[in-house]
């Protein structure tokens, strides 16, 4: 079953008096526990589809069905619950809360959720040690590797067990030792049947997944499936 | 999921503490000054009601307004014939047959000088009679007050104010030792315990003769006042409402003399306190406004340095409601938190303030609370602002921001 159904999705942007379109009609479909790499150079439009697949913008035209809902005209309002609800989000630059330790940060969907504290903590604690942090509970965002807070950062996507994991250049700031440790991880959830869509520029990072899907100039020029030796 | 906000709030406030507290200094102030100034004036309120009636218990004056005559040698004391405008003794000590009336003093009042041995000085003459010491509620020290009999006889006889006994006799008990007065020589029969002073008029530094007396001493054939008490049940309107028409067919004009209950003087103090409070109240609030404006304009600067933040907090799933919510409570905080500290800061001001001036305060917790929800008014309504500019950001927008 498709966790998500794109039809014909544009994007345009208002430019001085010019509409500058970025999306010009992106068809998909991702199944559930599927591992999709979504790669474009940069300009391509990879990001304005990222936050449209994440719920953080809607498109100005088309479909969009994640879980079978049609939400390309949702207000924000509904579109932070499918946000917290459904999405994990895995930034290039981690974006964790400086002022909050590892614990804290990957306990906030939870919060968001009206999760008791108490049972916050634990899934939390939880989803750290999954992701080999269970040793770091209560340092804070400076007191870690760029590697070890991209691993909190995932810990966060991922602790409210949402159908979609989404992740945006996760390796952009990451040496390659700390990238494949991110990448393994990224595998391991794939596999315990996590669907996991990846953007990336990256062609190395792209083929771990098992889907390439790539965009230029906001069409798709190719879907192919990756073959693992 | 509120008092996780609250600790994220807290730990916001606590993450930039110079700023927080600079920025919860006008609240301070403002709370600290309400406390400080309302609890003197109640203070000062409380301690001037109670002289007020510790002057005499159902205290009504009848002054005159026109200028006592000279005595001329032809006139007697028994027919006195005044011109319009001025009361006789006998019309004043009639007075005491008005149903309701206790007690009459007439008053015949001036200065005159005193003088015992070397020792002079020139204070008020009081000639009345013996109701005076009750109307005013005066207690002895030593010896007695004026007795009827005085005042039939004439007889030269003085009753000293505290103050004064000190001035004329120093430590000695001037109780039958002779004094002066324009000349003339007194027996002392009594002095007063101490009363104190109201409006910086002390109640101690008098002397009391006969009305009698004080009329031929003094050259005077009228009575320029007169104290009278109400008795305990009397409706005290409609006593003053017989006075006031006894009154003006003697002296043929309301413009002539007045009548003051002691009522109407705590009513006249009550509002005039009532009006310095709320004149307090009012600037102190003012403060207060401006202490919120600097909440709003660090809430402002706040929602603008965690653009990020919020863009990250709702990613991963924060509502509107919820980054309101966490706003909201931030300011809501820095303006209880200031409120607190205002009111203990306030409090310790009134303590301070009040020994040195030797007045006392009177710690109100009305005040204090009102105080205290008026500063979160004003942190929930200058937070209201920030914390809806911060929920309305746009979350790509807001992660796009360095």
């Amino acid at each position: 079953m498709a966790l998500i159904e794109m039809e014909q999705i544009r994007k345009s942007y208002k430019m001085g008096g010019d509409y500058l379109e970025v999306l010009r009609g992106i068809s998909l479909s991702i199944d559930q526990g599927d591992y999709v790499a979504i790669m474009g150079p940069s300009g391509s439009g990879k990001s304005t589809l990222m936050h449209i697949l994440g719920c953080l913008d809607v498109p100005t035209s088309g479909h969009y069905f994640l879980a079978g809902k049609d939400i390309s005209r949702f207000q924000e309002s509904k579109l932070a619950t499918i946000r917290r609800q459904q999405i994990g989000f895995v930034f290039q630059s981690f974006n964790l809360l400086t002022a909050l330790n590892a614990l804290e940060n990957v306990a906030l969907p939870l919060l968001y959720q009206g999760t008791p504290p108490r049972i916050q903590r634990e899934r939390a604690k939880e989803a750290l040690t999954l992701v080999g942090l269970g040793d770091r509970l209560h340092h804070r965002p400076s007191q870690l590797s760029g590697g070890q807070q991209q691993r909190v950062a995932i810990a966060r996507a991922i602790v409210s067990n949402p159908p979609l994991l989404l992740a945006d250049e996760p390796t952009g700031n990451l040496d390659s030792h700390a990238g494949q440790e991110v990448l393994s991880i990224f595998t391991r959830l794939h596999d315990s049947g996590q669907t996991v869509v990846v953007i990336t520029h990256d062609a190395q990072i792209a083929h771990h997944a098992n889907r390439i899907i790539q965009i230029l100039d906001g069409t798709i020029v190719s879907s192919q499936e990756v073959t693992h030796v | 999921m509120f008092s996780q906000t609250l600790k994220v709030s807290m730990s916001a406030i606590w993450a930039q503490k110079l700023r927080s507290l600079l920025t919860m200094l006008g609240v301070i102030i403002g709370v600290a000054a309400v406390i400080a100034l309302i609890s003197l004036a109640r203070g000062a309120t409380q301690s001037i009601s109670s002289k007020i009636e510790g002057l005499g218990s159902n205290l009504i004056t009848v002054s005159t307004t026109t200028q006592g005559s000279p005595l001329s040698s032809s006139s007697t004391a028994t027919t006195p014939l005044l011109p319009p405008g001025q009361l006789t003794a006998q019309e004043a000590l009639s007075l005491g047959r008005v149903p309701g009336i206790a007690r009459v003093a007439p008053i015949v009042a001036g200065s005159a000088t005193f003088a015992v041995g070397d020792t002079t000085s020139s204070v008020g003459l009081v000639g009345t009679n013996a109701a005076y010491q009750h109307i005013m509620n005066y207690q002895l020290a030593e010896g007695r007050f004026l007795s009827p009999l005085d005042i039939s006889s004439d007889a030269n006889v003085a009753v000293l104010g505290s103050q004064e006994a000190t001035n004329l006799f120093g430590a000695a008990n001037p109780v039958n030792n002779v004094m002066t007065i324009n000349g003339i020589p007194f027996k002392v029969v009594g002095v007063l315990a101490p009363k104190g002073s109201l409006f910086g008029q002390s109640s101690d530094d008098f002397v009391a003769i006969p009305w009698t007396v004080a009329q031929s001493v003094l050259g005077q054939t009228n009575i320029s006042n007169i104290y009278l008490s109400a008795k305990g049940n009397a409706n005290v309107t409609a006593l003053t409402n017989r006075l006031n028409l006894k009154l003006l067919t003697w002296l043929g004009s309301a413009n002539n003399f007045s009548v003051t209950t002691q009522s109407q003087i705590l009513s006249t103090l009550s509002s005039i306190t009532t009006t310095m409070q709320d004149v307090l109240g009012g600037i102190a609030g003012i403060s207060l406004i401006v202490g919120g404006i600097g909440i709003m304009n660090i809430m402002l600067v706040s929602v603008t340095e965690r653009t990020r933040e919020i863009g990250i907090r709702k990613a991963i799933g924060a509502s509107h409601g919820a980054i309101l919510l966490q706003f909201l409570v931030e300011s809501l905080t820095l303006a209880g938190l200031g409120g607190l500290i205002g009111i203990v800061l306030g409090t310790v001001i009134s303590d301070v303030l009040g020994g040195v001036l030797g007045a006392t305060t009177t710690f109100s917790a009305s005040t204090a609370l009102l105080a205290f929800g008026f500063s979160l008014t004003v942190g929930l309504v200058f937070g209201l602002w920030p914390a809806s500019r911060a929920a309305s950001l746009h979350p790509v927008d807001a992660l796009r921001v360095e």
